[in-house]
């Protein structure tokens, strides 16, 4: 998988690119308007992630572009202006996923995760992870073969925990991922963890290990390398 | 009172006793020379009858002594020719009343004798004079008074349009609205100074918002990229397999930090697009669908707290404005609704075309009402809160021609979103 990361910000572009590597990914970086239609017209992508305030232009107009040379890749705009302007005009250019500045790593990999089910898979993809199934597109899980019935919300958790397998995922990311910008205001914290204790008393009820680990309190780590 | 009908009543008070004295004057001017002229026609009468008496003309005397006004009578002895002057009552059966009369006694000396005689003039004329100074005072002080009220009318027309213009404006000034256009040259110079003081300080009020809007803007814009670094770094840290417990701990702290200092930085940079208008309103978005999808992303929250949620739907309500916002001020509403609510509480949302309403159950006293929409005036004590999103709600509303009212009523807090075409 083949990764172009368009941003401006040298240090977030090396965390982004580190991070992105460590799952698997290959990850080329751009960090202005120019440099970046130059590897589009050069290099093809399966996935791309467009900041749009660049030097010498806007994203936007790469979006653009990178529909018409390569209508394959799928493509992440990440703003820093903020969720609701950019996100209708990126989406109506065709992007495909929508990301506000500042987010967690975390996230960003789940959301190209799901980004890349859409594209290669249709509807038949299935995660393995020793005893656990999961369609994440048809929203249903099973644990030795039998399903577990998770709420909507468990499963939005789980499969966020999947994408980020053997990966420290902290709390604030995790309450993000489920109530978005009002996270901070809902006593969050609690409110995950029950969420977090359902999906394990439903694991393990079908058999399965208890693989979510808290991390000293920081985080849970959906760890399958034990 | 307006300022115009204050004058005119100071005007008409203070000449009330300008009239009186001038009423005064002129009756005792006037009086005076009555009198004077009373007298002298009595003196020139009394110089007609002198040549008659001198002559003891009897048939003269007693045709004089048949009328009431003229009395001569002999007497015999010294004369003393001097004339006394005096004022008497005397009954008229005519006027059915008492008449004041001037009286004129003199006495006039012949050879036989002397001849007294006493020479009345009905003095009636005076009360009538005073009579017709009185009313005319009175139609004068009417007049004066019409005068005042026409005049005040004109004055008020043209004179005092640019200050009532100047005052329409004033009342009509918002900073937020940008709307420092400024008024014409007036010919009046105290009008034209006071516009002129007026939009310097106008542009000076708008230039200073502006500038601190700017300033809010920029610096939350300038915010992100560096608070991304921090938590981009941070998360990495977070993956590494080095990291002890205390590490962990610290990192946590931090983070719990950055996250909230991410979402007030997001908060602050949307409420000052909210309040520069950044968000285009062409869409008509319907409260019932954002109020149902708000509910989903809520709905185990709800649970949680076992809250009971009923909702009424007395009419459709749609709002033209970006839906992005319509979504951020229900969740908001909603949220805090929710959040301040109490374990097995209640929420009642009602959405009728005239509005919204959202009410919850939560402590027994009223919210502080005046300070309840400000920024960071969060009233409870949930310190993970920013208390920024009532203000945001209430941004939007304001920008929206809406009204966001609170009220506690019947143990219930209630937030009242009023729409009006």
């Amino acid at each position: 998988m083949k990764i172009l990361l368009i941003e401006d910000e040298p240090e977030l572009r090396k965390s982004v690119k580190a991070f992105l590597n460590d799952e698997g990914y290959v990850v080329e970086s751009a960090a202005d308007f120019d440099d970046a239609r130059d590897k589009i017209g050069a290099y093809d992508y399966d996935c791309v992630l467009v900041d749009v305030t660049l030097p010498k232009g806007s994203g936007l107009d790469i979006v653009k572009e990178l529909k018409s040379l390569q209508p394959q890749a799928g493509i992440i705009i990440i703003s820093a202006k903020g969720s609701l302007e950019d996100k209708v005009s990126g989406l109506e250019l065709g992007a495909d996923d929508y990301l506000s500045k500042p987010f967690h790593l975390t996230e960003l990999n789940a959301r190209i995760k799901a980004l890349f089910r859409r594209k290669n898979f249709d509807g038949n993809e299935v995660i393995v992870i020793k005893e656990i199934k999961i369609f994440p597109l048809k929203r249903t899980a099973f644990v030795n073969d039998q399903p577990i019935q998770l709420t909507a919300k468990e499963f939005d958790l789980l499969l966020y925990f999947v994408s980020n397998k053997n990966r420290v995922v902290s709390k604030s990311s995790v309450a993000e991922h489920l109530l978005g910008d009002y996270a901070e205001r809902m006593d969050s914290f609690d409110f995950v963890y029950a969420h977090i204790k359902n999906i394990r008393k439903k694991i393990v009820e079908k058999g399965g290990t208890d693989y979510l680990l808290n991390v000293y309190g920081i985080g849970y780590n959906f760890n399958v390398e034990q | 009172m307006r300022l115009l009908t204050r004058t005119s009543l100071y005007y008409v008070i203070f000449s009330l006793p300008i009239l009186i004295l001038a009423g005064c004057l002129s009756y005792y001017f006037l009086t005076e020379s009555m009198l004077e002229g009373t007298d002298e026609l009595l003196l020139s009468r009394k110089e007609n009858l002198i040549p008659y008496l001198k002559d003891n003309n009897e048939q003269f005397i007693s045709f004089l002594n048949s009328g009431e006004e003229e009395k001569v009578w002999f007497q015999a002895g010294n004369c003393q020719a001097n004339d006394v002057f005096s004022d008497t009552l005397l009954y008229s059966n005519e006027e059915d009343e008492l008449i004041p009369y001037r009286v004129l006694r003199t006495s006039v000396a012949n050879e036989k004798g002397c001849y007294k005689i006493k020479l009345m003039r009905s003095a009636l004329e005076s009360e009538e004079v005073f009579l017709g100074v009185f009313t005319a005072l009175l139609i004068l002080l009417a007049l004066l008074f019409i005068t005042f009220l026409v005049l005040n009318l004109y004055i008020n027309k043209k004179l005092w349009q640019p200050f009532y213009q100047t005052l329409n404006r004033l009342e009509n000034f918002k900073l937020s609205q940008n709307v420092a256009e400024h008024q014409e040259k007036v010919s009046t110079l105290e009008f034209n100074l006071l516009n002129i003081s007026i939009n310097k300080m106008m542009s000076k009020m708008t230039s200073d918002y502006q500038l601190q809007k700017q300033f809010t803007d920029n610096a939350s814009h300038e915010m992100q990229t560096p608070l991304a670094v921090m938590q981009a770094k941070l998360e990495q840290l977070m993956q590494s397999r080095k990291l002890g417990e205390e590490e962990m701990l610290l990192i946590h702290t931090l983070n719990e930090s950055i996250s909230k200092l991410v979402r007030l930085n997001k908060s602050l940079l949307l409420l000052s697009k909210i309040e520069n208008r950044q968000f285009e309103s062409s869409d008509i978005v319907s409260v019932r669908d954002v109020m149902e999808s708000s509910l989903q992303l809520f709905q185990d929250y709800i649970e949680s707290k076992e809250i009971v949620v009923s909702i009424v739907h007395s009419g459709v309500l749609n709002l033209k404005m970006h839906k992005g916002l319509v979504e951020v001020l229900i969740g908001n509403l909603l949220q805090n609704a929710i959040r301040h609510n109490l374990q097995n509480g209640k929420v009642l949302i009602e959405i009728s075309e005239q509005g919204l309403s959202i009410s919850n159950t939560a402590g027994e006293s009223s919210l502080e009402e005046s300070t309840l929409f400000e920024r960071f005036s969060a009233q409870s004590d949930h310190s993970d809160s920013n208390g920024l999103g009532l203000a945001i709600a209430r941004e939007i509303a304001i920008v929206h021609s809406l009204e966001l009212v609170y009220r506690f009523k019947d143990g219930l807090h209630c937030f009242e979103l009023i729409y009006s075409k």
